[in-house]
Protein backbone atom coordinates (compact mmCIF):
# COMPACT_ATOMS: atom_id res chain seq x y z
CA UNK A 1 0.00 0.00 0.00
CA UNK A 2 2.60 2.47 0.93
CA UNK A 3 6.31 2.10 0.73
CA UNK A 4 9.55 4.57 2.00
CA UNK A 5 13.03 3.90 0.77
CA UNK A 6 15.73 6.02 2.49
CA UNK A 7 12.82 8.84 1.51
CA UNK A 8 14.77 12.42 1.86
CA UNK A 9 12.50 16.08 1.81
CA UNK A 10 14.20 19.44 2.58
CA UNK A 11 12.19 23.10 1.56
CA UNK A 12 14.82 24.55 -0.84
CA UNK A 13 18.12 25.08 0.86
CA UNK A 14 16.90 24.43 4.67
CA UNK A 15 17.33 21.44 6.57
CA UNK A 16 15.94 18.06 6.34
CA UNK A 17 12.14 17.83 7.36
CA UNK A 18 12.70 14.14 6.89
CA UNK A 19 15.87 12.07 6.89
CA UNK A 20 16.29 8.43 5.55
CA UNK A 21 12.75 7.54 6.56
CA UNK A 22 11.67 4.10 5.61
CA UNK A 23 8.36 2.10 6.17
CA UNK A 24 5.93 0.37 4.36
CA UNK A 25 1.92 0.21 5.57
CA UNK A 26 0.06 -2.70 4.15
CA UNK A 27 -3.30 -2.72 2.77
CA UNK A 28 -6.07 -2.61 5.61
CA UNK A 29 -3.22 -1.28 8.46
CA UNK A 30 -3.94 1.03 11.23
CA UNK A 31 -1.80 3.25 12.50
CA UNK A 32 -0.42 6.27 14.23
CA UNK A 33 2.14 8.16 13.35
CA UNK A 34 3.52 9.72 16.37
CA UNK A 35 6.01 12.62 17.30
CA UNK A 36 6.47 16.07 18.57
CA UNK A 37 5.30 19.20 17.05
CA UNK A 38 7.44 19.87 14.41
CA UNK A 39 8.94 16.45 13.74
CA UNK A 40 8.02 15.87 10.62
CA UNK A 41 4.65 14.51 10.60
CA UNK A 42 2.61 16.48 8.45
CA UNK A 43 5.95 16.74 6.22
CA UNK A 44 5.54 13.03 6.14
CA UNK A 45 1.63 12.56 5.60
CA UNK A 46 2.37 15.24 2.31
CA UNK A 47 4.43 13.31 0.74
CA UNK A 48 1.73 10.70 1.54
CA UNK A 49 -0.82 12.19 -0.05
CA UNK A 50 1.13 13.76 -3.31
CA UNK A 51 1.20 17.21 -1.70
CA UNK A 52 5.09 16.93 -1.93
CA UNK A 53 7.63 15.23 -3.95
CA UNK A 54 10.58 14.17 -1.74
CA UNK A 55 14.13 14.85 -3.18
CA UNK A 56 15.82 11.82 -2.50
CA UNK A 57 15.08 8.00 -1.87
CA UNK A 58 11.59 6.06 -3.40
CA UNK A 59 8.20 6.58 -2.12
CA UNK A 60 5.43 4.61 -3.43
CA UNK A 61 2.06 4.34 -3.17
CA UNK A 62 -0.39 1.62 -4.37
CA UNK A 63 2.68 -0.10 -6.04
CA UNK A 64 3.41 3.08 -8.46
CA UNK A 65 6.82 5.34 -7.28
CA UNK A 66 5.01 8.89 -7.05
CA UNK A 67 7.69 10.27 -8.85
CA UNK A 68 6.78 8.63 -12.17
CA UNK A 69 3.24 9.53 -12.08
CA UNK A 70 1.97 11.53 -14.07
CA UNK A 71 -0.48 14.68 -13.49
CA UNK A 72 -3.41 12.88 -14.45
CA UNK A 73 -2.40 9.68 -12.48
CA UNK A 74 -1.67 11.70 -9.44
CA UNK A 75 -5.28 12.92 -9.46
CA UNK A 76 -6.85 9.45 -10.10
CA UNK A 77 -4.44 8.74 -7.09
CA UNK A 78 -5.78 11.44 -4.90
CA UNK A 79 -8.98 10.64 -5.60
CA UNK A 80 -8.09 7.11 -3.64
CA UNK A 81 -6.82 9.30 -0.34
CA UNK A 82 -8.88 10.51 1.69
CA UNK A 83 -7.02 13.50 4.21
CA UNK A 84 -7.97 15.37 7.24
CA UNK A 85 -5.79 18.28 6.85
CA UNK A 86 -4.40 20.19 10.40
CA UNK A 87 -6.34 23.36 8.90
CA UNK A 88 -9.51 21.61 7.55
CA UNK A 89 -9.00 23.31 4.26
CA UNK A 90 -12.62 23.74 3.87
CA UNK A 91 -13.84 26.26 1.20
CA UNK A 92 -15.53 28.82 3.12
CA UNK A 93 -18.26 29.82 0.73
CA UNK A 94 -19.72 26.37 0.65
CA UNK A 95 -21.89 25.10 3.61
CA UNK A 96 -21.04 21.88 5.51
CA UNK A 97 -23.16 20.31 3.31
CA UNK A 98 -21.43 21.06 -0.05
CA UNK A 99 -17.61 21.20 1.49
CA UNK A 100 -18.61 16.95 2.43
CA UNK A 101 -20.30 16.60 -1.10
CA UNK A 102 -17.25 17.88 -3.08
CA UNK A 103 -15.69 14.46 -3.71
CA UNK A 104 -18.68 13.18 -4.59
CA UNK A 105 -19.53 15.52 -6.99
CA UNK A 106 -15.83 15.41 -8.43
CA UNK A 107 -16.37 11.79 -9.16
CA UNK A 108 -20.03 12.62 -10.87
CA UNK A 109 -21.73 11.36 -8.84
CA UNK A 110 -25.77 12.25 -8.86
CA UNK A 111 -26.80 14.54 -6.44
CA UNK A 112 -29.88 12.22 -5.90
CA UNK A 113 -27.41 9.34 -4.46
CA UNK A 114 -25.15 11.84 -2.74
CA UNK A 115 -27.46 14.04 -0.66
CA UNK A 116 -28.81 10.90 1.43
CA UNK A 117 -25.25 9.73 2.28
CA UNK A 118 -23.52 13.11 2.94
CA UNK A 119 -26.72 14.05 5.35
CA UNK A 120 -26.16 10.97 6.82
CA UNK A 121 -22.51 10.91 7.39
CA UNK A 122 -22.91 14.67 8.44
CA UNK A 123 -25.87 13.44 11.37
CA UNK A 124 -22.99 11.05 12.18
CA UNK A 125 -20.70 13.20 12.95
CA UNK A 126 -23.41 15.35 14.96
CA UNK A 127 -23.61 18.15 12.90
CA UNK A 128 -26.69 16.78 11.36
CA UNK A 129 -28.40 20.37 12.46
CA UNK A 130 -25.81 22.01 10.80
CA UNK A 131 -26.30 21.00 7.09
CA UNK A 132 -26.37 24.34 5.47
CA UNK A 133 -23.88 26.82 7.79
CA UNK A 134 -20.73 27.77 6.38
CA UNK A 135 -17.32 26.92 8.09
CA UNK A 136 -16.83 30.30 9.27
CA UNK A 137 -20.27 29.90 11.74
CA UNK A 138 -18.62 26.71 13.16
CA UNK A 139 -16.67 26.29 16.24
CA UNK A 140 -12.84 24.34 15.00
CA UNK A 141 -14.36 21.27 16.63
CA UNK A 142 -17.04 21.42 14.42
CA UNK A 143 -15.22 22.32 11.47
CA UNK A 144 -12.83 19.17 11.63
CA UNK A 145 -15.87 17.02 11.94
CA UNK A 146 -17.08 18.55 8.55
CA UNK A 147 -13.23 18.08 7.40
CA UNK A 148 -13.42 14.48 8.74
CA UNK A 149 -16.79 13.80 7.15
CA UNK A 150 -15.30 14.51 3.83
CA UNK A 151 -12.31 13.11 3.65
CA UNK A 152 -14.53 9.66 4.36
CA UNK A 153 -16.95 10.13 2.36
CA UNK A 154 -15.86 8.48 -0.72
CA UNK A 155 -14.55 5.49 1.66
CA UNK A 156 -10.75 5.87 0.20
CA UNK A 157 -8.69 3.11 0.16
CA UNK A 158 -5.76 5.27 2.66
CA UNK A 159 -7.16 7.39 5.07
CA UNK A 160 -4.61 10.24 6.23
CA UNK A 161 -5.78 12.07 8.99
CA UNK A 162 -3.61 14.83 10.68
CA UNK A 163 -4.08 15.41 14.06
CA UNK A 164 -7.84 14.88 13.84
CA UNK A 165 -8.91 15.33 17.24
CA UNK A 166 -6.87 18.44 18.12
CA UNK A 167 -10.11 20.48 18.33
CA UNK A 168 -12.36 18.30 19.83
CA UNK A 169 -13.14 16.70 23.53
CA UNK A 170 -12.26 13.59 24.65
CA UNK A 171 -15.22 12.03 23.75
CA UNK A 172 -16.04 13.56 20.30
CA UNK A 173 -12.32 12.66 19.71
CA UNK A 174 -12.75 8.86 21.02
CA UNK A 175 -15.68 9.13 18.71
CA UNK A 176 -13.90 9.83 15.44
CA UNK A 177 -11.55 7.25 16.08
CA UNK A 178 -14.05 4.91 16.46
CA UNK A 179 -15.35 5.99 12.43
CA UNK A 180 -11.93 5.87 11.49
CA UNK A 181 -11.84 2.07 12.37
CA UNK A 182 -14.88 1.15 11.23
CA UNK A 183 -13.46 2.46 8.54
CA UNK A 184 -10.20 0.48 8.47
CA UNK A 185 -12.74 -2.65 9.07
CA UNK A 186 -14.09 -2.21 5.28
CA UNK A 187 -10.77 -2.06 4.27
CA UNK A 188 -9.44 1.41 4.56
CA UNK A 189 -5.64 1.70 5.59
CA UNK A 190 -5.39 4.24 8.26
CA UNK A 191 -2.77 6.65 9.41
CA UNK A 192 -3.66 9.28 12.25
CA UNK A 193 -0.86 11.76 13.10
CA UNK A 194 -1.08 12.50 16.27
CA UNK A 195 0.85 14.32 19.35
CA UNK A 196 -1.62 13.09 21.56
CA UNK A 197 -0.08 9.75 23.28
CA UNK A 198 -2.90 9.35 25.83
CA UNK A 199 -5.52 9.06 23.12
CA UNK A 200 -2.90 6.48 21.17
CA UNK A 201 -2.61 4.65 24.23
CA UNK A 202 -6.20 3.97 24.09
CA UNK A 203 -6.46 1.59 20.93
CA UNK A 204 -4.38 -0.92 20.13
CA UNK A 205 -2.74 0.07 16.76
CA UNK A 206 0.52 0.08 15.41
CA UNK A 207 3.04 3.54 15.82
CA UNK A 208 5.68 5.45 14.19
CA UNK A 209 7.29 7.54 15.82
CA UNK A 210 8.66 9.68 14.34
CA UNK A 211 11.55 11.81 15.90
CA UNK A 212 13.88 15.05 14.22
CA UNK A 213 13.02 14.07 11.29
CA UNK A 214 13.48 10.57 11.38
CA UNK A 215 11.97 7.41 12.69
CA UNK A 216 12.86 6.27 15.64
CA UNK A 217 11.07 2.91 15.92
CA UNK A 218 9.57 0.36 14.14
CA UNK A 219 8.56 -3.22 14.21
CA UNK A 220 11.01 -4.51 11.35
CA UNK A 221 8.94 -7.95 11.55
CA UNK A 222 6.02 -5.43 10.64
CA UNK A 223 8.40 -3.72 8.03
CA UNK A 224 9.20 -7.17 6.61
CA UNK A 225 5.67 -8.78 6.54
CA UNK A 226 3.96 -5.21 4.52
CA UNK A 227 6.80 -5.08 2.01
CA UNK A 228 5.80 -8.93 1.29
CA UNK A 229 2.01 -7.72 0.97
CA UNK A 230 3.09 -4.55 -0.66
CA UNK A 231 5.34 -6.42 -3.10
CA UNK A 232 1.81 -8.68 -3.97
CA UNK A 233 0.05 -5.59 -4.04
CA UNK A 234 2.15 -4.20 -6.80
CA UNK A 235 2.97 -7.47 -8.52
CA UNK A 236 -1.19 -7.93 -8.97
CA UNK B 1 -26.60 22.00 -12.24
CA UNK B 2 -23.09 23.07 -12.79
CA UNK B 3 -21.06 23.25 -9.92
CA UNK B 4 -19.64 26.88 -8.28
CA UNK B 5 -16.91 25.44 -6.32
CA UNK B 6 -15.50 28.47 -7.61
CA UNK B 7 -16.96 31.97 -6.29
CA UNK B 8 -15.54 33.33 -9.66
CA UNK B 9 -18.80 36.13 -9.44
CA UNK B 10 -17.07 37.86 -6.83
CA UNK B 11 -14.71 38.66 -8.37
CA UNK B 12 -12.91 42.31 -9.20
CA UNK B 13 -11.31 41.70 -12.45
CA UNK B 14 -14.20 39.16 -13.19
CA UNK B 15 -16.65 42.20 -12.60
CA UNK B 16 -15.21 43.93 -15.25
CA UNK B 17 -15.35 40.95 -17.88
CA UNK B 18 -19.04 41.66 -19.58
CA UNK B 19 -18.00 45.35 -19.72
CA UNK B 20 -14.86 44.49 -22.19
CA UNK B 21 -16.53 42.01 -23.71
CA UNK B 22 -19.12 43.56 -24.74
CA UNK B 23 -17.32 47.04 -25.98
CA UNK B 24 -15.13 44.60 -27.82
CA UNK B 25 -18.23 42.88 -29.18
CA UNK B 26 -19.68 46.36 -30.02
CA UNK B 27 -16.77 47.92 -32.00
CA UNK B 28 -16.51 44.48 -34.19
CA UNK B 29 -19.84 44.75 -34.57
CA UNK B 30 -19.60 48.42 -36.32
CA UNK B 31 -16.75 47.65 -38.08
CA UNK B 32 -18.38 44.39 -39.62
CA UNK B 33 -21.88 45.91 -40.18
CA UNK B 34 -20.43 49.24 -41.90
CA UNK B 35 -17.56 46.69 -43.84
CA UNK B 36 -20.62 44.85 -44.66
CA UNK B 37 -22.18 47.96 -45.98
CA UNK B 38 -19.46 49.26 -48.22
CA UNK B 39 -19.42 45.82 -49.45
CA UNK B 40 -22.61 46.39 -50.84
CA UNK B 41 -22.11 49.66 -51.96
CA UNK B 42 -19.39 48.35 -54.51
CA UNK B 43 -21.65 44.86 -55.18
CA UNK B 44 -24.28 47.60 -56.54
CA UNK B 45 -21.61 50.13 -58.70
CA UNK B 46 -19.32 46.96 -59.68
CA UNK B 47 -22.71 45.65 -60.89
CA UNK B 48 -23.78 48.45 -62.52
CA UNK B 49 -20.02 49.16 -64.91
CA UNK B 50 -20.31 45.48 -65.66
CA UNK B 51 -23.99 45.54 -67.22
CA UNK B 52 -23.16 48.60 -69.46
CA UNK B 53 -19.73 49.27 -71.76
CA UNK B 54 -19.11 52.10 -74.40
CA UNK B 55 -18.54 51.32 -78.58
CA UNK B 56 -16.37 53.58 -79.63
CA UNK B 57 -16.28 54.33 -83.48
CA UNK B 58 -13.46 56.64 -84.49
CA UNK B 59 -14.17 58.82 -88.03
CA UNK B 60 -12.99 57.57 -91.29
CA UNK B 61 -11.67 60.36 -93.15
CA UNK B 62 -12.89 61.38 -96.04
CA UNK B 63 -15.68 59.79 -95.62
CA UNK B 64 -19.40 61.31 -96.53
CA UNK B 65 -22.08 62.13 -93.70
CA UNK B 66 -24.48 59.62 -95.54
CA UNK B 67 -21.83 56.70 -95.40
CA UNK B 68 -21.07 57.63 -91.92
CA UNK B 69 -24.68 57.36 -90.80
CA UNK B 70 -24.96 53.88 -92.60
CA UNK B 71 -21.81 52.73 -90.97
CA UNK B 72 -23.13 53.94 -87.36
CA UNK B 73 -26.63 51.92 -88.32
CA UNK B 74 -24.70 48.78 -89.21
CA UNK B 75 -23.21 49.07 -85.97
CA UNK B 76 -26.15 49.38 -83.70
CA UNK B 77 -27.39 46.68 -85.94
CA UNK B 78 -24.46 44.18 -85.02
CA UNK B 79 -25.26 45.65 -81.47
CA UNK B 80 -28.98 44.75 -81.32
CA UNK B 81 -28.72 41.12 -83.13
CA UNK B 82 -26.28 40.11 -79.61
CA UNK B 83 -28.21 38.09 -77.41
CA UNK B 84 -27.82 39.39 -73.55
CA UNK B 85 -28.17 43.25 -74.89
CA UNK B 86 -30.81 45.07 -74.05
CA UNK B 87 -30.33 48.41 -75.46
CA UNK B 88 -27.64 50.06 -77.84
CA UNK B 89 -28.17 54.20 -77.88
CA UNK B 90 -25.93 56.51 -80.10
CA UNK B 91 -24.88 59.46 -78.23
CA UNK B 92 -25.80 62.77 -79.80
CA UNK B 93 -23.48 65.57 -80.36
CA UNK B 94 -24.60 67.08 -77.16
CA UNK B 95 -24.18 64.50 -75.16
CA UNK B 96 -20.75 63.81 -76.19
CA UNK B 97 -19.91 67.80 -75.48
CA UNK B 98 -21.21 67.14 -71.67
CA UNK B 99 -18.90 64.64 -71.56
CA UNK B 100 -16.14 66.60 -72.44
CA UNK B 101 -17.12 69.18 -70.88
CA UNK B 102 -14.97 68.69 -67.73
CA UNK B 103 -11.76 68.43 -70.09
CA UNK B 104 -12.32 71.13 -72.93
CA UNK B 105 -15.19 73.97 -71.41
CA UNK B 106 -18.03 74.94 -71.84
CA UNK B 107 -17.98 75.68 -75.63
CA UNK B 108 -16.82 71.81 -76.62
CA UNK B 109 -19.69 71.43 -78.80
CA UNK B 110 -18.57 74.33 -80.75
CA UNK B 111 -14.96 73.13 -81.32
CA UNK B 112 -14.72 70.90 -84.91
CA UNK B 113 -12.99 68.14 -83.41
CA UNK B 114 -13.06 64.80 -85.07
CA UNK B 115 -14.49 62.69 -82.64
CA UNK B 116 -15.44 59.30 -82.59
CA UNK B 117 -18.92 58.23 -82.25
CA UNK B 118 -20.37 56.66 -78.80
CA UNK B 119 -22.87 53.85 -78.49
CA UNK B 120 -23.93 53.25 -74.67
CA UNK B 121 -24.45 49.95 -74.37
CA UNK B 122 -26.70 48.23 -71.86
CA UNK B 123 -26.80 44.22 -70.57
CA UNK B 124 -29.61 42.33 -69.18
CA UNK B 125 -28.73 41.86 -65.22
CA UNK B 126 -27.35 38.71 -65.34
CA UNK B 127 -25.72 38.47 -68.67
CA UNK B 128 -22.42 38.02 -69.96
CA UNK B 129 -21.30 39.43 -73.61
CA UNK B 130 -17.94 38.09 -75.42
CA UNK B 131 -16.76 41.06 -75.78
CA UNK B 132 -13.37 39.97 -77.73
CA UNK B 133 -15.95 38.28 -80.46
CA UNK B 134 -18.17 41.88 -80.47
CA UNK B 135 -15.35 43.79 -80.91
CA UNK B 136 -14.26 42.13 -83.91
CA UNK B 137 -17.87 41.86 -85.41
CA UNK B 138 -17.50 45.48 -85.30
CA UNK B 139 -14.78 46.69 -86.98
CA UNK B 140 -15.96 44.62 -89.53
CA UNK B 141 -18.97 46.89 -89.73
CA UNK B 142 -16.52 50.01 -88.97
CA UNK B 143 -13.08 50.23 -88.58
CA UNK B 144 -11.35 50.57 -85.75
CA UNK B 145 -13.92 50.41 -83.56
CA UNK B 146 -13.81 49.77 -79.71
CA UNK B 147 -15.28 48.91 -76.54
CA UNK B 148 -14.21 50.27 -73.62
CA UNK B 149 -15.67 47.79 -70.66
CA UNK B 150 -14.62 50.59 -67.65
CA UNK B 151 -12.09 47.68 -66.40
CA UNK B 152 -9.92 50.39 -64.96
CA UNK B 153 -12.76 50.85 -62.76
CA UNK B 154 -13.83 48.05 -62.03
CA UNK B 155 -10.59 46.57 -61.17
CA UNK B 156 -10.53 49.47 -58.87
CA UNK B 157 -13.61 48.88 -57.04
CA UNK B 158 -12.71 45.46 -56.50
CA UNK B 159 -9.19 46.05 -55.01
CA UNK B 160 -10.75 49.05 -52.86
CA UNK B 161 -13.47 46.14 -51.49
CA UNK B 162 -10.83 43.86 -50.95
CA UNK B 163 -8.75 46.25 -49.02
CA UNK B 164 -11.49 47.06 -46.99
CA UNK B 165 -12.39 43.19 -46.10
CA UNK B 166 -8.43 42.54 -45.63
CA UNK B 167 -8.51 46.19 -43.33
CA UNK B 168 -11.80 44.72 -41.71
CA UNK B 169 -9.94 41.44 -40.77
CA UNK B 170 -7.02 42.75 -39.45
CA UNK B 171 -9.45 44.98 -37.44
CA UNK B 172 -11.48 41.95 -36.32
CA UNK B 173 -8.01 39.74 -35.37
CA UNK B 174 -7.07 43.46 -33.08
CA UNK B 175 -10.32 43.24 -30.80
CA UNK B 176 -10.32 39.17 -30.77
CA UNK B 177 -6.69 39.33 -29.73
CA UNK B 178 -7.75 42.32 -26.94
CA UNK B 179 -10.34 40.52 -25.83
CA UNK B 180 -8.88 37.40 -25.36
CA UNK B 181 -6.05 39.16 -23.70
CA UNK B 182 -8.65 40.71 -21.53
CA UNK B 183 -9.86 37.02 -20.58
CA UNK B 184 -6.22 36.17 -19.80
CA UNK B 185 -5.69 38.61 -17.49
CA UNK B 186 -9.03 37.86 -15.56
CA UNK B 187 -8.08 34.31 -15.39
CA UNK B 188 -5.23 34.47 -14.09
CA UNK B 189 -6.23 36.92 -11.54
CA UNK B 190 -8.70 34.49 -10.22
CA UNK B 191 -6.54 31.67 -10.63
CA UNK B 192 -4.46 33.71 -8.06
CA UNK B 193 -7.54 34.75 -6.00
CA UNK B 194 -8.69 31.28 -5.16
CA UNK B 195 -5.54 29.61 -5.38
CA UNK B 196 -6.26 28.21 -1.63
CA UNK B 197 -9.78 26.62 -3.28
CA UNK B 198 -8.30 25.57 -6.68
CA UNK B 199 -5.44 24.02 -4.10
CA UNK B 200 -8.08 22.20 -2.11
CA UNK B 201 -10.14 20.66 -5.03
CA UNK B 202 -6.65 19.17 -6.25
CA UNK B 203 -6.40 17.49 -3.19
CA UNK B 204 -9.64 16.26 -3.03
CA UNK B 205 -9.23 14.63 -6.63
CA UNK B 206 -10.13 17.20 -9.42
CA UNK B 207 -8.71 17.26 -12.60
CA UNK B 208 -7.26 20.30 -14.18
CA UNK B 209 -10.51 20.25 -16.23
CA UNK B 210 -12.42 20.54 -13.58
CA UNK B 211 -11.23 23.51 -12.43
CA UNK B 212 -11.09 24.56 -16.11
CA UNK B 213 -14.84 24.05 -16.83
CA UNK B 214 -15.85 26.44 -13.92
CA UNK B 215 -13.49 29.42 -15.33
CA UNK B 216 -14.38 28.95 -18.82
CA UNK B 217 -18.26 28.50 -17.81
CA UNK B 218 -17.66 32.26 -16.12
CA UNK B 219 -16.05 33.43 -18.86
CA UNK B 220 -18.62 32.34 -21.52
CA UNK B 221 -21.63 33.31 -19.49
CA UNK B 222 -19.97 37.22 -18.73
CA UNK B 223 -18.41 37.13 -22.10
CA UNK B 224 -22.30 36.46 -23.40
CA UNK B 225 -24.48 38.99 -21.58
CA UNK B 226 -21.63 41.42 -22.47
CA UNK B 227 -21.45 40.69 -26.05
CA UNK B 228 -25.12 40.78 -26.14
CA UNK B 229 -25.35 44.33 -24.49
CA UNK B 230 -22.37 45.24 -27.29
CA UNK B 231 -23.64 44.04 -30.12
CA UNK B 232 -27.36 45.53 -29.48
CA UNK B 233 -26.15 48.73 -28.76
CA UNK B 234 -23.60 48.36 -32.17
CA UNK B 235 -27.16 47.04 -34.11
CA UNK B 236 -29.37 50.29 -32.47
CA UNK B 237 -26.34 52.98 -33.75
CA UNK B 238 -25.88 51.32 -37.10
CA UNK B 239 -30.58 51.60 -37.82
CA UNK B 240 -30.22 54.71 -35.96
CA UNK B 241 -27.62 56.12 -38.56
CA UNK B 242 -29.46 54.39 -41.42
CA UNK B 243 -32.25 56.13 -40.74
CA UNK B 244 -31.22 59.66 -39.91
CA UNK B 245 -27.90 60.29 -41.63
CA UNK B 246 -28.93 61.38 -45.29
CA UNK B 247 -27.22 58.30 -48.12
CA UNK B 248 -27.08 55.42 -45.52
CA UNK B 249 -31.02 54.93 -45.62
CA UNK B 250 -30.00 53.68 -49.45
CA UNK B 251 -31.28 50.00 -50.05
CA UNK B 252 -27.42 49.30 -51.38
CA UNK B 253 -26.21 49.98 -47.73
CA UNK B 254 -29.13 48.12 -46.24
CA UNK B 255 -27.86 44.73 -44.63
CA UNK B 256 -29.24 42.13 -45.75
CA UNK B 257 -30.77 39.41 -43.42
CA UNK B 258 -27.50 36.96 -43.65
CA UNK B 259 -25.65 40.03 -42.73
CA UNK B 260 -27.82 40.84 -40.00
CA UNK B 261 -27.16 37.27 -38.82
CA UNK B 262 -23.28 37.65 -39.28
CA UNK B 263 -23.19 40.67 -36.38
CA UNK B 264 -25.77 39.02 -34.17
CA UNK B 265 -23.63 36.01 -34.16
CA UNK B 266 -20.66 38.54 -32.58
CA UNK B 267 -21.90 37.76 -29.03
CA UNK B 268 -21.78 34.04 -29.32
CA UNK B 269 -18.19 34.05 -31.43
CA UNK B 270 -17.02 36.67 -28.19
CA UNK B 271 -18.44 34.52 -25.67
CA UNK B 272 -16.79 31.32 -27.02
CA UNK B 273 -13.43 33.03 -27.76
CA UNK B 274 -13.67 34.00 -23.49
CA UNK B 275 -14.35 30.54 -23.19
CA UNK B 276 -11.54 28.55 -24.95
CA UNK B 277 -8.99 31.65 -23.87
CA UNK B 278 -10.02 31.08 -20.09
CA UNK B 279 -9.91 27.23 -20.49
CA UNK B 280 -6.31 27.58 -22.22
CA UNK B 281 -4.97 30.01 -19.70
CA UNK B 282 -5.82 27.82 -16.82
CA UNK B 283 -5.12 24.55 -17.96
CA UNK B 284 -1.57 26.49 -18.96
CA UNK B 285 -1.41 27.92 -15.34
CA UNK B 286 -2.21 24.88 -13.48
CA UNK B 287 0.17 22.62 -14.94
CA UNK B 288 2.77 24.80 -12.89
CA UNK B 289 1.40 23.82 -9.91
CA UNK B 290 1.72 19.86 -8.38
Amino acid sequence: MVLFDDVLLRYGAGPDILHNVSFSLAPGSFHFLVGQSGAGKSSLLRVMYLALRPIGGRASLFGRDVAQLSRREITEMRRRIGVVFQDFRLIEHLSALDNVALPLRILGQRESELQKNVRELLAWVGLGEHLDALPATLSGGQQQRVAIARAVITRPSLLLADEPTGNVDDQIGLRLLFLFEELNKLGTTVVVATHNESLVSRFHHRQIRIENHSLRAFDPHEAARAQSAHNETAGS
Amino acid sequence: MPRRDLPLERDNAGLFLPAIIGFMVFLAALALAGSMAVDNVLAHWRGAIEAAFTVQLPPVEGESSTAAADRRSRALASLAGVPGIRSAVLLSDTDKARLLEPWLGADAAQLDLPLPDLIAVTLDSSATVDLTRLTTTLQGVSPGAAIDDQGRWRDAIVKGAEAANLALLGLLLLIGLAAALTVVFVARAGLAAHRRVIEILHLVGAHDGYVASQFQRHAFNRGLVGGIVGAGVAAGIFLAAQRWLPGLGSSTLALRPLQWLAVASLPLAGALLAMATARYTVLRSLRRIL
